[in-house]
């Protein structure tokens, strides 16, 4: 067994540390602990001078292992960890005890109990790095395949992005056709371009493009693997099977549109959806005297209390559309809020108010109410209810997650949110991106978003993913969990169960059933180390041992 | 921002880390309290990892109140990294709180011994295989049922747990006073005030598993002692 040679650097901050506690009675302290050969005063551990200091230790002492107490790890960890390198000491035999942030910038009116304190903090990182091992990172390769799922305006976008910069994606379509949602709309907001020019176009670049291999009325059946080398399983079009290598996978499924049978009498005859009028628009058999248009129609209640935000900006354009090709229909909206944001939005209200689009302020407590041909609505404005008879009743419902985005969700073990659209893995800071390695998000399958957002995030979509298949290589911190003895795996299956990443499989191997970690997709959280009750799990870095020994030391043993 | 100069900081990756065995091993150390903090609920930077040290730590303290220690000496809290004045009330009003429970042990009145004895078999009682599968699949189990699609609430879960949990200890116990020297159903009866049939069906079971055996007699009472 080597012999373990601890050196602890005590870091004065200048005087944000030095300031409010005593630094020389830590460091005299931090000489008397187990394993501790050397202690030193740092004016600033993390400044050149300081860096040398350690440096010079760590050779000086034959020190094996380092601990510094000074600021918080997230800003200096990384330099110590070098220092340690420099110092030819592998960089996982280093702690840092941070006596600022806890301690002296907190407890600056008790300069004794802030030492106190530090004295123990210093302790309990001595306790840790005494059982230190040394980690060595790890590495995979990536495969440049790409898989898409979904073939609507964002997945198409995603291919043809990916294939431009040189990768092969395989697109995975569960209809007949590719084209998605685009392939029923007339015109799109703000510029009135046609729904089917955009399409055709993204169509025709996908089809004609050497490195995209598109799978129509195709169903993804498995997901196995990790970032850089996912396996899946696709049902394809005539029955068989497909295997599919690649290293990333985008989703872009898309949403649903909610029929709202049983609300406002709806029969798709006379009253329809704002989609079944988009249908109508465009074969062109639309000839009506007017028009009710009904927003947030299934939407903004208990059960959905999203606003699904593309359907005003929807209503307002074909309502423009209409009345600009026949002045004489009458069109009412009646809404309760209006979402028109942008500033293309905004001017696209005012045109249709310009046109003679009538908007009716409704009140949610008194909600429009049927009558025959006619829908009554009190009149926030005029303060009474008004009878508005029409020819056509459009209803304006939200998008809605897909029925079968649970089941694809599963699949790729990634979550979804309260209303079943698929989660992002941070709201601002990784909006594209799931959590799981590898596998990105674009399109209404997140969100409701209207052609522009899905084609800018399919677009940053592919650019995260291109991070991965442009090194080649995953590179990850070896604080993972590892299987440290086999034998004592009983192959249960409660870790793999409870493991956020999908980082664990189980396998047959000649012992039998075995846990087996896959390094590359664990993040080190240590589910699965706290609840193996073999004990045959390790977390590196943050052993049982390791933590054990560091409780023992809170008590001061 | 100031707080009181109490807590000792120990650093894991993420509070699914902690296994429910640290947090009485802290207490078999000797440390009034322990304040786990974590992240916000349904934002973990770990996805589940706080669900799952949610899951162990109920049953941990659902355990402390069976062995008579005071369960808010363990707390779970929530913030994000960037709150730092959510930091300082929860440290602050935990600390108050154990002020007021007083020292490790006190709630319960008795010995040292007794407190050890009571945390060891603790400790040795959340190891147990079913205990780990019922907080492990515990959030299933509320959300989509279990195998056989049977839905439980809190309630439900909260009552398996507590008898799984009272099985577990009392079966340590026995194993740790076996462990000492034989003794009789009555004796054990005695010792961790529980009646002498549950105590003999405990036995029975551990006689079937082999863990325990019969070591001669006591006048007319069967001896038990652990198996080698
Ligand atoms: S490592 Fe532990 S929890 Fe995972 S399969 Fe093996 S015995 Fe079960
Ligand atoms: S440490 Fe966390 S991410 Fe890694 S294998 Fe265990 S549960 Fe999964």
């Amino acid at each position: 067994m080597e012999e373990v040679r601890i050196g602890v650097f005590v870091c004065d901050c200048g005087s944000n540390i030095a300031g409010f506690l005593d630094v020389p009675e830590v460091v005299t302290y931090a000489r008397t602990l187990p394993n501790v050969v050397f202690a030193k005063e740092n004016l600033y551990s993390c400044s050149e001078t300081g860096i040398t200091e350690i440096k010079n230790g760590v050779k000086e002492n034959n020190l094996t292992r380092v601990v510094v107490a000074s600021c918080t790890p997230r800003t200096h960890e990384p330099t110590f960890r070098s220092a340690c390198v420099e110092a030819d000491l592998n960089p996982f035999y280093f702690e840092m005890v941070n006596i600022r942030e806890h301690c002296s910038w907190v407890h600056m009116q008790d300069r004794e109990k802030a030492t106190d304190k530090a004295k123990d903090l210093v302790r309990i990182g001595v306790a840790k790095a005494a059982l230190l091992e040394a980690q060595e990172s790890i590495v995979a390769n990536v495969n440049t395949r790409v898989l898409v799922i979904g073939g609507g305006v964002a997945g198409l976008t995603a291919a043809v992005s990916f294939s431009r910069r040189g990768f092969e994606v395989v697109l995975i379509e569960k209809e007949r056709k590719p084209g998605g949602r685009l392939n029923d709309l007339y015109m799109l907001y703000p510029y009135n371009i046609k729904a089917s020019d955009v399409i055709e176009q993204k169509i025709s670049d996908a089809t004609s493009s050497p490195l995209i291999e598109i799978h129509t009325s195709s169903v993804i059946k498995s997901v196995k693997g990790y970032v850089g080398n996912y396996e899946v399983c696709v049902d394809v079009d005539d029955g068989k099977s497909l295997d599919i290598s690649c290293g990333v996978i985008v989703v872009a499924t898309g949403a649903s549109v909610l029929e709202p049978w049983g609300l406002y009498n709806y029969d798709g005859q006379n009253i329809i959806t704002q989609l079944e009028l988009e249908k109508r628009l465009k074969r062109g058999d639309l000839s009506v005297g007017s028009i009710v248009m009904v927003q947030c129609v299934g939407a903004r209640i208990e059960k959905r209390n999203y606003c699904s935000k593309i359907c005003c900006m929807t209503a307002i354009k074909n309502a423009t559309l209409i009345k600009e090709a026949n002045s004489g229909t009458n069109i009412f909206i009646l809404y309760e809020d209006i979402q028109c944001y942008g500033v293309e939005g905004e001017a696209l209200l005012r045109k249709a108010k310009e046109v003679g689009v009538r908007f009716v302020n409704c009140d949610t407590a008194k909600p429009p109410a049927m009558g025959d041909r006619s829908i009554k609505v009190y009149h926030q404005a005029l303060g009474r209810e008004v009878e508005l008879r029409y020819d056509l009743l459009v209803l304006s419902t939200p998008m809605i997650a897909r029925e079968d985005a649970t089941a694809l969700s599963r699949l790729l073990r990634v979550p979804t949110d309260e209303s079943g659209f698929f989660l992002e893995a941070h709201v601002k800071l990784r909006p594209i991106d799931f959590a799981t390695d590898g596998i990105y998000l674009c399109g209404s399958a997140h969100w409701p978003a209207d052609v522009r957002e899905s084609i800018s995030q399919a677009m940053g979509a592919v650019a995260r993913a291109s991070i991965h298949l442009t090194r080649g290589f995953v590179e990850v911190d070896p604080i993972v969990s590892t299987l440290a003895d086999e034998d004592l795996c009983v192959g249960c299956g409660l870790c793999a169960a409870l493991c956020p990443y999908g980082a664990i499989e189980i396998i047959e191997t000649p012992k039998g059933k075995k846990a087996n970690m896959i390094s590359v997709a664990c993040k080190g959280c240590g589910v699965c180390g706290s609840t193996c009750y073999h004990r045959a799990i390790k977390m590196n870095h943050f052993s049982n041992e390791q933590i054990s020994a560091q409780i023992a030391a809170v008590a001061g043993s | 921002m100031q707080y009181v100069p109490d807590i000792r900081t120990i650093r894991v990756m993420c509070t699914g880390r902690i296994d429910p065995s640290m947090i009485l091993e802290a207490f078999l150390h000797g440390v009034d309290g322990v304040l786990i903090l974590g992240c916000r609920e349904g934002e973990c930077h770990y996805v589940t990892g706080n669900i799952e040290a949610a899951n162990k730590i109920d049953m941990t303290s659902r355990l402390m109140k069976i062995i008579g220690i005071d369960s808010d000496r363990l707390y779970f809290g929530h913030l994000s990294s960037a709150e730092g004045a959510r930091f300082v009330e929860l440290a602050e009003g935990f600390t108050k709180r154990i002020r007021e429970i007083g020292p490790l042990g006190r709630e319960i009145k008795e010995d040292k011994e007794v407190l050890k004895f009571r945390l060891e078999a603790a400790k040795a009682a959340v190891e147990s295989e079913k205990l780990r599968w019922v907080i492990g699949k515990k959030t299933e189990f509320m959300d989509q049922g279990n195998k056989y699609g049977e839905r439980f609430t809190r309630h439900e879960i909260g009552r398996l747990l507590d008898g799984i949990l009272m099985d577990e200890i009392s079966v340590k116990e026995i194993q740790l006073l076996l462990q000492e020297r034989p003794l009789s159903v009555r004796d054990v009866s005695e010792r961790i005030d529980l009646p002498p049939h549950r105590v003999l069906r405990y036995i029975a079971g551990l006689r079937r598993k082999g863990v325990v055996r019969l070591e001669g007699t006591d006048g007319v009472s069967p001896l038990y002692s652990l198996q080698g």
